[in-house]
């Protein structure tokens, strides 16, 4: 026991004066054994500040959680970025998740979230500027990246132009000094805009950009300020392989390019504009393992599908595979709908055992528990 | 008979002596008489008065060391005048036979004694060392690895502002507990009262810990209630738990000189996090890596309280008391509080005029912080030179208090108040001379030879800072070593007082200073904080060497009598 508080000490006099102790007992309190209270309240306080740190350096995982129905579990998640980027979250919790960064400057660039999605922007100004968000964690290089972009429309007689940009860049900038990048945007001009996929080299600052596709230029419809939004996937090696789908469509893929592009990615959900105010806005941002989704722990000879019921698999389309001996079934899923909700039908043994909404992902493991 | 080596030191040091041929011919008559008592007199006489200035002087130290008329007549002298005049034309004949070789070494104009000085001032400058050791081994990791215990070249706004807000705020309010606690838990350290040190540790460490958290949670609040980034804010209030906590935690190894103990943990996470950064691959993660780096100091903080606790707060001294004598006198906390009080003001003054020019850099003055990495930089940089300056200071103020207090003592001792001022005089001017030459040596190499050196490398690391910045900087921390210096060595002379008002003097003037150039837009802010930080140093320097001369010309040895 430690001697030794003063107030404790002070409660203590009295009762030693009670019972009759001598003066420099009661005034000389005991220094004799504080050695095994300090040890407690050193080790104590460690563990206590030790446990707070971890508590508080506990960071917000760039993909929520995604609990499964009863009798699944997830083995390993191949999901490493899901933000559907349709809610209201201050600019502080935006940045907790996405770099705001751009040539623009804090000044000229801006970002917000909100229900309709994440808006990045960039104020009237001379000459060509950008502001962009972008991920702090990086991934690659056997994923995809999908997002949904909305640029805005460019009306007749707007001088400049403006580009809504979804770009996945080399993360190696800092020990390479590479900023190579592949590139998906709308171009926005006076009254018409056009969609074109490329990719630039670039050391530190300035790239050339190559341009692998575009689209034909198109009207801007009516007085609409948004044009359409386009859900945009793509999966590149960095090295030579580049594919883009816009929704499922696969509009661009080669296996031959030089891109130059050291793994991992990072994505820039980005606006460029070369004088007026310019924004965009993105949703339904994730990145996955380009990979099948695997399913264990089925019985011998049954069969899995996977139906597609709300934003990924498209109700059209089904995956199905036979379960391997060891119960385990392989469902390849199209790229642009890796992620997504879906239902689990199980056929085993003429029985069939439905489970619902269950959210998967490409290259995620999951367990089946058989029922009983 | 041999006499004291201080009072023939002394005696050669003042060594112009009233002798005429006559007295000196007396003197060598007399020392070949061979009177043993003349003889016994003479060394009574200097162990008092070691320079007497005539036969009177002699005769009334003689009266005053009980010789009387009987005393005298038995030494064969007449009276004792005549007595007086045998031992005075004695005093040149001790001078010049314990002339020695080591009272010529210490001569300070003597070649041996500029040596020798230079070989001390070398020994506590490698002793030093070891002082900063945290800082050394964070340096070490920054440029082997690009990272330190809380820094990095991989910069996320977000975090490093969060992160260095509550860093300084840590430093800030622990400084003045650290201080305190060292100043006190020494005292009862040395008379083995194992309880009085578990109640300071419980008292003023664990006090420093709760004011820091509450300085760092106050932060974290105000920028998250403001729209900061919540995550990174609370990493930033994990990261300034963490740093309080090896500060303070730190404290009793530096009271207990436990240097080895020291460099094993710091060295060992140093290691770990050069090994980690180096293993992250292509890509660092900004977020991974700081939640390494705060862990990892909150790992190495929470081994050395579990070691302070276990180890370095139980003094060795206990264990030869007995009961009894353990006993002690407990005071209260108001005394201990005011004893400590100038000590705490100093810390806090000390840890503002370091930390705060991070916070002004940032916009402090504006009413808002965001890191700024020019700033950092250049001032990271600066700081390698007050790594040296700063060990050596404590091992020249430990010096002080152990060794030259206790030989000028001798000098006092035989009445010789002055000579023993001489000699302290002497010490802190010529270390002080080191001191400003180790400053100066690392201020150079900082600021011309690395980037001359190293430019492309550096650059390549990208630890290019702006020069205007760096050699501000630099400056700063030049007049702020030295002014470290000087203050420990005034502690070491148990002078607080002045070393408070020569750091409350130097923060004052980085405010200031600061504060006006930033309010009025006249330089960036970058640019305010290192002038402030120059000027307020350079003030702090002024101050502390002014002081340290004036307490080193007017020792009071009255209580070090009773060492």
């Amino acid at each position: 026991m430690l001697p030794g508080t003063l107030s404790r000490r002070r409660l203590r006099a009295p009762r030693a004066a009670k019972a009759g102790l001598s003066w420099a007992r009661r005034d000389h309190p005991a220094t004799l054994t504080p050695k095994r209270g300090l040890r407690l309240y050193a080790t104590a306080a460690a563990v206590a500040m030790l446990v707070s740190v971890v508590y508080l350096t506990a960071w917000p995982s760039p993909a929520p959680a995604r609990p499964l129905p009863a009798g699944l579990s997830r083995l390993h998640s191949g999901l490493l970025v899901a933000d559907p980027l349709d809610q209201s979250v201050t600019l502080g919790q935006l940045k907790d998740q996405y770099v705001l960064d751009g040539s623009a400057g804090p000044k000229l660039g801006w970002a917000s979230e909100s229900t309709a999605g994440l808006a990045v922007g960039i104020k009237a100004h001379h000459g060509w500027a950008g502001w962009f968000a972008s991920t702090i964690h990086a991934a690659g290089p056997a994923v995809a990246w999908h997002v949904v972009i909305s640029p805005t429309a460019l009306h007749l007689g707007t001088k400049g132009s403006g580009l809504a940009v979804f770009a996945v860049q080399t993360a190696t900038t800092q020990k390479s000094g590479v900023i190579n990048y592949i590139v998906v945007a709308a171009d926005s001009r006076s009254g018409s805009y056009r969609w074109l996929i490329g990719y630039a080299h670039g050391l530190v600052a300035g790239a050339s950009t190559k341009v692998l596709w575009t689209s034909k230029w198109q009207p801007v419809p009516g007085n609409s300020t948004l044009l359409a939004s386009q859900a945009v996937t793509v999966v590149t090696d960095g090295a030579h392989s580049l594919s883009v789908w816009f929704g499922t469509d696969r509009i661009f893929s080669s296996e031959r390019l030089v891109l130059k592009m050291p793994a991992p990615f990072q994505a820039y959900l980005e606006v460029q504009s070369s004088a007026p105010a310019y924004h965009a806005r993105f949703n339904d941002f994730w990145v996955a393992d380009d990979a099948p989704l695997v399913i264990r722990g089925l019985p011998e000879g049954s069969r899995v599908a996977l139906t597609g019921s709300t934003a990924g698999l498209s109700a059209a389309a089904t995956a199905k595979s036979a379960a391997a001996p060891e119960g385990a079934a392989t469902l390849r899923l199209p790229v642009p709908e890796l992620v997504g909700t879906a239902t689990v039908k199980v056929i085993a043994a003429g029985s069939v055992t439905r489970l619902v909404n269950v959210p998967y992902a490409g290259g995620d493991v999951l367990n089946w528990a058989k029922p009983g | 008979m041999s006499l004291p080596s201080t009072v023939a030191r002394d005696v050669r040091a003042f060594g112009t002596w009233p002798s005429t041929a006559t007295e000196q011919a007396t003197a060598h008559s007399a020392a070949d008489a061979g009177d043993l008592q003349v003889h016994l007199a003479a060394t009574t006489v200097l162990m008092k008065c070691p320079h007497p200035l005539s036969a009177i002087e002699v005769a009334v130290v003689l009266e005053t060391c009980g010789y009387s008329p009987g005393r005298v007549r038995a030494t064969g002298a007449a009276d004792l005048m005549e007595l007086a005049r045998a031992v005075y034309a004695l005093v040149p004949v001790y001078a010049q036979g314990q002339s020695t070789a080591e009272d010529i070494a210490d001569e300070p104009g003597s070649p041996e004694g500029h040596a020798r000085l230079a070989l001390e001032a070398a020994r506590s400058f490698c002793k030093g060392l070891l002082f900063s050791a945290p800082l050394l081994v964070s340096l070490s990791t920054m440029l082997v690895a690009g990272v330190s215990f809380w820094s990095s070249k991989v910069e996320l706004g977000s975090i490093a502002s969060s992160v260095t807000m509550s860093a300084c705020l840590a430093l800030i309010f622990t400084g003045p507990f650290i201080q305190a606690f060292g100043r006190r838990a020494s005292f009862y350290l040395g008379l083995g009262d194992n309880g009085m040190l578990a109640y300071l540790t419980k008292r003023v460490l664990g006090t420093g810990m709760i004011v820091a958290f509450a300085a760092c949670f106050a932060a974290y609040f105000i920028r998250t209630a403001a729209g900061g980034p919540p995550a990174a804010n609370r990493l930033g209030l994990a990261t300034g738990l963490a740093i309080a906590a090896l500060q303070l935690g730190l404290a009793p190894f530096y009271l207990r000189n436990a240097m080895i103990p020291m460099m094993v943990i710091v060295g060992g996470a140093g290691a770990v996090l050069a090994w980690h950064a180096t293993h992250l691959g292509a890509y660092i993660d900004p977020v991974n890596l700081a939640v390494w780096q705060v862990r990892l100091v909150a790992s190495m903080a929470g081994l050395t309280w579990v070691v302070d606790g276990w180890w370095l707060l139980r003094s060795p001294e206990a264990r030869h008391r007995s009961g009894a004598e353990r006993r002690l006198w407990k005071p209260s906390g108001a005394a201990v509080a005011r004893a400590v009080a100038p000590y705490g003001a100093f810390g806090l003054a000390y840890f503002c005029l370091v930390s705060l020019p991070q916070l002004i850099s940032g916009g402090a003055w504006l009413g808002r912080y965001g890191f700024n990495p020019q700033f950092s930089l250049a001032s990271g940089m600066a700081l390698v030179g007050l790594l040296p300056v700063a060990g050596f200071g404590a091992v020249a103020a430990d010096r002080i208090t152990r060794h030259v207090l206790p030989a000028t003592l001798k000098h006092e001792r035989i009445g010789s108040v002055g000579r023993a001022r001489a000699v302290l005089r002497r010490h802190w001017r010529a270390q002080l001379l080191w001191a400003a030459v180790a400053a100066a040596g690392a201020a150079a190499a900082v600021d011309v030879i690395l980037p001359a050196v190293a430019h492309s490398w550096l650059v390549a690391s990208g630890m290019a800072a702006s020069p205007g910045l760096l050699y501000a900087c630099s400056a700063g921390f030049f007049f702020f070593s030295i002014a470290t210096f000087a203050s420990q060595l005034l502690f070491g002379l148990s002078s607080p007082g002045r070393a408070v008002a020569s750091a409350v003097g130097g923060a004052a003037v980085l405010l200031v200073c600061s504060g006006a150039l930033s309010l009025s837009g006249a330089t960036s802010l970058g640019a305010a904080a290192a002038a402030g930080f120059a000027a307020g140093s350079a003030v702090f320097a002024v101050l502390a060497v002014a002081a340290g001369d004036r307490a080193f010309s007017d020792v009071d040895f009255t209580c070090y009598r009773a060492l």
